[in-house]
């Protein structure tokens, strides 16, 4: 008997017209590990919730779902909660204890095991996943990826059969997400555990799985193992939608029409190429970078800061220059102070020593009014934050009451935007009720209303798939060619590579290099993009999973008799 | 370092302001007064403080003033004196100068609508004998109905200061003491 | 000190602090403040210790000569302020009240050391496990609002809501900007209760995790400290090592009734001296036997 059993479950939020879930079949037998992938907003958040009798939305639910024969709405409350593991997105929203061990040992209590028996469990848990080190911090000072691993452990603790994860991954930055998705392997690898996951990122997970359920506006396309994947998602209609949340390896394959078996991994795609295609032609021709010929927008020279008198310098000498016209993207471990660099640039924090200059004069030559209104727009790493009115049209509305229009010009603006990001349909909505990618690009419309010269992006990548990241893409570019300037600070290697004009990196409190993306990436063995790791040493500057499709065209494959 | 001198100036101006506004005497200063000759012509007053109702109650007294020893066993703390009566004078200023020539230890409460009690003479204060203890005076026989500051004199003049254990049921002084 | 279990350690500084509130008597105030210091010596480093002594003289200083401005009682006359005299009884006591406050001071700090966050919810929560969460709860979500109410701030900043108008505006965008914080407070919350249903709270026979356990050492403690405080207060309470300031000071008599209170109280002004003391001695010992 399949642990859950989902039959024929159509789902409808309490409110709305149209179901979120229709007709869905999933089974997931004892100790696999799904992956379910499928765009935001496809209804895979939904469909996990419903599989947790306290996480249940509201609505009308027809179908069955069954978890080990029980129907979950008839579950007892205690199975429940030991059985049923669930770990979401956003760590500061499951975290509510003020000590780490405490948090461990929350469901326990819950549970009402004494003391002895928690006491055991924690020591074993904490083991397990390294916790033992920080077991007596408070929660507010932890690191991301180790907010999510301690949700992960005290979801452990309670050993249950099914492990629930709604893109827990989508905070972190790639380091963390690494390390996190590790321990959610060994939990299956060691215990057993069955595993559903549902993410974006899906590089390291194809290969990891046991199988893949494609979800896509409420429907299950399909699932199937992860090499059946492409050969599934090909024969529907309008296969490149379902494209760029491909792994690069299947990208690859994909652009290349491979035959055979699909490569899940960097090193299943580098020997699939070295076993098809030549390369004479060792790497694509560059265009020479043409921005240094256009005049600086920002530039700071030996550079110095930090946040308090008795404290470190964040920033140790950093000499950067912004070229007009271009999108410069900064990347970087996490915590190093990338964020720190964007508020120096943007304005809004000051050096105390090193020189800066903003379209060549000094800072204090613009007022605060200019400085704010017409110069900088910045986008920060919660776009909640952002929002002060009920509804995204006011928050619109009022970057429009910055330039002095006529209600209709404003409107006409509005409009004019609204169409490029596509979020005309959520105007009237309050910001905190759109998805991530949707409130992402309402707070983009928001700062582009008010038609700043530069634009700094504090990590826009978080928690957007891949679909969302091309749009967001598209639109930026669009922005900037006239005459613009784009500052990202991400750690989205794959991002920075197919969509900047530069890209640096910070590290040690400086700038190390500042280069276009080719050169940047090429010269790097670890910090580089999947395309890059899969081509070296077989093709040279390759950057991109696109990049290295063209070069094997051009190369051509290689004749089945050379294969001896 | 300059947050620390600042400081250590803002002391020494407070230090200072406190200083230029007290008046520090020694002890014999103090009790330094010059008490006028009596002459013929000279208009005089005559002075009693006692206490002997205090030591008939010495069940109520406090414990520590008893064990002192410091009251008088007759009740007398100052016997009926003479003293000259000078220009506008009031029994405040009576009281006062007898008191530092006589090097008994009083101390007033001078409360805010202008008026003069005394809170303890001699070592022995107000509800040092029960809550309805305190300092009461009669001029000329007749329990005073005014604070002390207030009672203008005239030659002749009786005043009796006496230690009450039971203030209410005679004379009071105004604007202070129990009730 | 900081092994003890949390009840024992409490009660201790309960026991200390209350008693040197009751008592006037020079040398008790003087034992204690001088226990406080020493402990908090001990506790906190000796640079610590002498920066905060050299802070508090001035404080001592002070407190001493605030009494006889307002006290004239007394038979020694050191000198006339303003017409009034000021006694040495008045200087006298404003000595001890002074070094009552002082040592209270201290014993505070030492509580405040000894007695960390942790241990003061498990004391709380001991009255019922889900007071425990709650007040967990509370401590955890002051350092998370402030923070997100930093990076709200920021935002609004670099849209320049700060800048213009006059200080009304400015105050009305502040007012916005916590109004931001107050939304995303409350959506936050109806996550994070979702996530403890997820995790069953609610469910009945809830239990409470204590990271502290009970040794023999602790309960004998804590009855030894019981024991003497219940000895003193009292004896303490009804006189029996009382010391008189007025009209003048009274004579220090080693009686058997101030004994019979100072004992005890001597005893658990040591204890804590003699539980650090006895570590670190024991600490030197075994590490020079290597």
């Amino acid at each position: 008997m399949a642990l859950l059993d989902i039959q024929n479950l159509t789902f409808t939020y309490a409110g709305c017209n149209s179901p979120v879930l229709q007709a869905i079949d999933l089974q997931v037998q004892k100790g696999e590990f799904l992956l379910l992938c499928g765009a935001s907003g496809c209804g895979k958040t939904t469909l996990l919730q419903l599989l947790k009798k306290q996480l249940s939305p509201n609505g009308t639910q027809s179908g069955e779902i069954l978890f080990d024969g029980t129907r979950i709405t008839e579950m007892e409350e205690r199975d429940s909660v030991r059985r049923i593991g669930y770990v979401r997105q956003d760590p500061d929203a499951q975290i509510v204890c003020d000590r780490v061990w405490h948090e461990l040992a929350f469901a326990l209590e819950s549970l009402g095991e004494p003391t002895d028996r928690i006491r055991r469990k924690v020591a074993e848990i904490c083991s397990f996943f390294g916790i033992g080190e920080w077991y007596h911090q408070t929660t507010d000072t932890l690191s991301g990826g180790q907010k999510q691993i301690l949700a992960l452990a005290s979801v452990m603790a309670c050993e249950p059969d099914l492990l629930i994860l709604d893109e827990p991954t989508a905070m972190l930055d790639p380091i963390a997400a690494t390390h996190f998705l590790a321990c959610v392997r060994r939990i299956h690898a060691e215990f057993g555990t069955t595993v559903i996951l549902a993410e974006h990122r899906l590089e390291e997970l194809f290969s990891a799985c046991d199988r893949i359920a494609w979800m896509d506006a409420g429907r299950m396309l399909f699932s199937t193992t992860p090499r059946e994947t492409l050969i599934k998602l090909s024969a529907h209609s309008q296969p490149e939608r379902y494209l760029p949340a491909l792994p690069s390896a299947v990208r690859l394959f994909w652009m290349l029409k491979g035959e055979g078996d699909c490569p899940l991994t960097v090193r299943d795609g580098a020997q699939f190429l070295r076993t098809h295609f030549q390369n004479a032609i060792r790497s694509l021709d560059q265009a020479p970078l043409s921005t240094s010929s256009k005049p600086v927008a920002i530039s700071i020279e030996d550079g110095y800061f930090r946040y308090t008198r008795e404290g470190t310098d964040v920033l140790r000498g950093v000499s950067l220059s912004v070229y007009e016209g271009e999108h410069l993207c900064i990347l970087g471990a996490n915590g190093v102070g990338k964020s720190t660099l964007l508020r120096v640039l943007g304005g809004v924090s000051r050096l105390w020593k090193g020189k800066y200059r903003l379209w060549g004069k000094k800072l204090r030559e613009f007022s605060p009014k200019v400085l704010y209104e017409s110069q900088f727009a910045w986008l920060p790493q919660d776009p909640k934050t952002l929002f002060v009115h009920d509804t995204v049209e006011a928050d619109l509305k009022e970057s429009t009451s910055l330039r002095s229009l006529s209600a209709a010009e404003a409107e006409a603006r509005i409009e004019d935007i609204c169409e490029q990001l596509s979020i005309k349909h959520l105007r009237g909505r309050h910001p905190y009720d759109l998805s991530g990618g949707e409130r992402q690009r309402a707070a983009v419309a928001k700062l582009l209303l008010r038609e700043p010269k530069i634009l700094l992006l504090d990590e826009p990548t978080k928690g957007l798939d891949a679909y969302d990241k091309e749009r967001l893409a598209s639109i930026l570019t669009a922005w900037k060619g006239e005459g613009r300037v784009i500052v990202t600070v991400t750690h989205d290697v794959e991002f920075a590579a197919a969509f900047a004009d530069r890209c640096a990196l910070f590290f040690d409190g400086q700038v190390i290099s500042a280069e276009a993306p080719v050169p940047f990436f090429s010269g790097n063995r670890f910090y580089t993009t999947a395309a890059r790791r899969m081509t070296y040493p077989y093709y040279e500057n390759t950057v991109t999973v696109e990049m290295a499709a063209t070069l094997c065209l051009q190369n051509g494959r290689i004749k089945e008799a050379e294969l001896q | 370092m300059k947050k620390d001198l600042f400081v250590a100036f803002v002391i020494l101006f407070v230090v200072i302001l406190i200083f230029s506004g007290v008046e520090i005497q020694s002890v014999d200063e103090y009790y330094l007064t010059h008490l006028d000759d009596i002459r013929e012509d000279s208009e005089t007053v005559f002075l009693t403080v006692r206490c002997d109702e205090a030591l008939e109650h010495i069940g109520q007294m406090n414990v520590e003033l008893l064990a002192s020893g410091l009251l008088p066993s007759n009740g007398v703390i100052l016997a009926r004196t003479e003293y000259v009566l000078r220009e506008g004078d009031s029994v405040y200023e009576i009281l006062d100068r007898a008191m530092r020539h006589n090097r008994i230890p009083t101390e007033y409460v001078y409360s805010s609508d202008g008026g003069v009690y005394v809170k303890g003479m001699g070592h022995l204060y107000e509800y040092d004998c029960g809550p309805l203890s305190g300092w009461s005076f009669s001029v000329n026989g007749e329990p005073a109905q005014s604070s002390c500051n207030r009672l203008e004199l005239s030659d002749g003049d009786e005043i009796v200061w006496s230690y009450t254990c039971s203030l209410g049921l005679f004379s009071a002084q105004e604007g202070g003491g129990g009730q | 000190m900081t092994n003890l279990h949390p009840l024992t350690a409490f009660g201790l500084f309960f026991s200390v602090i209350v008693l040197t509130m009751l008592t006037m008597h020079p040398v008790l105030l003087l034992t204690s403040y001088f226990s406080a210091v020493l402990l908090c010596g001990v506790l906190r480093g000796a640079r610590h210790l002498l920066k905060s002594l050299a802070y508090s003289i001035p404080v001592m200083l002070m407190l001493t000569l605030l009494n006889p401005i307002f006290v004239h009682r007394g038979t020694h006359i050191l000198f006339f302020l303003n017409g009034n005299p000021v006694t040495l009884e008045a200087v006298a006591y404003g000595a001890s009240s002074s070094l009552m406050l002082l040592s209270l001071f201290y014993w505070f700090q030492c509580f405040g050391i000894v007695i960390t966050e942790e241990k003061l919810t498990y004391l709380f929560g001991r009255v019922s496990p889900r007071l425990a969460l709650v007040l967990s709860m509370s401590l955890s979500l002051l350092p998370c609002l402030r923070r997100k109410f930093l990076e709200i701030d920021d935002a609004q900043r670099a849209l320049g809501v700060y800048g213009k108008g006059g200080y009304v505006d400015r105050l009305r965008a502040k007012l916005s900007s916590l109004s931001i914080l107050l939304t995303w407070a409350l959506e936050s919350s109806v996550e994070r209760a979702r996530s403890m249903r997820a995790r069953g709270y609610g469910l009945p026979g809830r239990t409470a995790y204590s990271l502290y356990r009970r040794t023999r050492r602790d309960v004998v403690s804590g009855v030894l400290l019981l024991l003497l405080f219940c000895v003193t207060l009292p004896l303490l309470l009804s006189g029996w090592a009382t010391f008189s300031y007025y009209p003048t000071l009274c004579s220090i008599t080693w009686s058997f009734h101030f004994w019979g209170a100072y004992a005890p109280l001597c005893m658990l002004c040591a204890f804590p001296l003699l539980l650090e003391g006895g570590e670190r001695f024991k600490w030197r010992y075994w590490t020079s036997k290597i």
